[in-house]
């Protein structure tokens, strides 16, 4: 019997067992093929991921079996030019100073714009027309803010001048080395620098010019306190710059300029201004030896502007030897037929000495004397006597510079007060 | 001739000489302008170049 139940009790264990195990079979199986599944796609990413990285590898070794390529050329223009053959530039300067003054009534001290070399920028372009012409312009305008040229006793509260700009050059060229040079515009004529060549390092503050470092200042009559002022237009009626003038051709104007080609360092120069001024000059440049030696004579005829002098004529020479001492004379006349004026004259004259003696630059040392006559009314004998240093700091750019200067005038009937300035300053080239 | 011509030629004639005897031509320097050689900022060339082609 127990064997019997037994077997039935297995029987009914195995049936059981059978009935049950198809339940347990699919959740497992279905989780199989889960698993399968998944399994299957990761396989897939990851042999799509090695075929990627291995394209990329292909490429990059494509990539490295290349030739370096050309370094790229920053172009250092910051802009461009349509043509080759071009040039285009700006420059510039900064001379200020201070004018310490004595006129024999008062002393007193002014901030200026040295107007020896005033303080200016320009442009100036150029393109090579062929091998021979060159064609360009130049832009060049000056700002003085009190300039020594215009500052008076009688007006200390305010700038003094035009507190702008005002133009130098404004002018287009055509250059060829065979022809010569012709220009058209605003800028220097023929005869201009006939009365200034000068070699000796110190003509910022000292040359023919002499009323430059302060030829706004006024002569005032012994025992007066301020200059006259006759018309009450707070200008004086006799300044520096009235009584000294060194006839320096026609300046700059309107103008169209013909410059020669150097021959042997000898130019001629003519022009024809707004107006119907004319001048011709001749200028030369040469060494000889161990003396270099610069020089201009300029004729200028004025006549269709000015009523005086309607014609004028001056030269200028400087001589430096190679020791650093050096010379420079200068001269002119100015005349006018109808006027019945006395003619106007000037002399002058200064010896100099250069060094290169400090490593920063050279260093300039002068002494000057020069006559003017007539220049103002008939009868006015003005002198005067400077001495000038100007010390050069080259890789500055700079110069640095004193000066003291005397002028004393003479009229008939008219006694006026010597007056004394020391001009200090510096001329920055930017 | 007005006398101030006559000097004019005068002085240009004793200046004509000098090439008789005549050196090294030299460049000629012009008063008040502004002087060569480097500047403060621009360096070496003085001036700064906008473009060189």
């Amino acid at each position: 019997m127990s064997i019997f139940k037994l077997c039935l009790g297995l029987a009914v264990a195995a049936t059981l067992t059978m009935l049950s195990v198809p339940a347990l079979t699919q959740t497992d199986s279905e989780r199989w093929r889960a698993l399968e599944e998944l399994i299957a796609q990761q396989q897939e990413r990851i042999e799509a991921q090695e075929e990627l990285l291995d394209r990329m590898s292909r490429e990059l070794s494509a990539i490295t079996s290349q030739p370096a390529p050309e370094p790229i050329e920053i172009p250092q223009d910051l802009v461009r030019a349509r043509g080759a053959n071009v040039t285009a530039s700006f420059y510039g300067q900064v001379n200020r100073a201070l004018l310490f003054y004595d006129d024999g009534a008062q002393t007193d001290v002014r901030h200026v714009d040295n107007d020896g070399s005033s303080t200016r920028i320009g442009f100036k372009g150029s393109a090579k027309a062929s091998d021979d012409i060159r064609i360009g312009t130049a832009i060049e305008v000056q700002f003085e803010s009190n300039s020594t040229g215009d500052i008076d006793q009688l007006d200390n509260t305010a700038t003094i001048g035009s507190n702008s700009f005002t133009e130098r050059k404004l002018e287009v060229f055509i250059d060829s080395k065979a022809l010569g040079k012709l220009s058209l515009g605003q800028g220097s004529t023929a005869s201009d620098d006939s009365s200034q060549i000068d070699l000796s390092g110190t003509n910022l503050v000292a040359c023919s010019c002499v009323s430059d470092p302060a030829g706004g200042l006024g002569f005032v009559l012994s025992g007066a306190r301020l200059p006259v002022d006759a018309d009450a237009n707070s200008n004086p009626d006799v300044r520096i710059k009235d009584a000294f003038d060194n006839l320096d051709g026609l300046s700059r104007d309107d103008r169209v300029r013909y410059d020669s080609p150097s021959l042997a360092g000898f130019k001629l120069h003519t022009s024809v201004t707004d107006g119907g001024e004319w001048d011709i000059a001749a200028s030369y440049g040469g060494a000889f030896g161990a003396t270099e030696i610069e020089g201009k004579v300029g004729f200028a005829n004025d006549s269709g502007t000015q009523t005086f002098p309607e014609q004028r004529v001056s030269a200028s020479i400087s001589a430096l030897h190679s020791s650093g001492f050096n010379l420079t004379l200068a001269a002119g006349a100015g005349d006018d037929d109808e006027s019945g004026r006395e003619e106007v004259s000037f002399q002058y004259g200064k010896l100099g000495y250069r060094t290169e003696a400090l490593a920063i630059g050279s260093s300039s040392f002068s002494i000057d004397y020069g006559e003017y006559a007539d220049a103002d009314v008939g009868g006015d004998e003005a002198g005067t006597l400077g001495f000038g240093f100007v010390q050069k700091v080259s890789d500055w750019g700079t110069e640095f510079y004193t000066s003291y200067r005397r002028y004393d005038l003479e009229r008939p009937g008219t006694d006026f007060d010597d007056i004394d300035i020391v001009l200090t300053g510096a001329r920055i080239k930017f | 001739m007005p006398a101030i011509l006559v000097r004019f030629v005068f002085v240009m004639v004793v200046g004509a000489s000098l090439l008789a005897c005549t050196g090294k031509a030299t460049r000629q320097t012009a008063h008040d302008e502004v002087p060569e050689g480097p500047g403060l900022l621009s360096g070496e060339d003085g001036e700064f170049v906008i473009l060189e082609h």
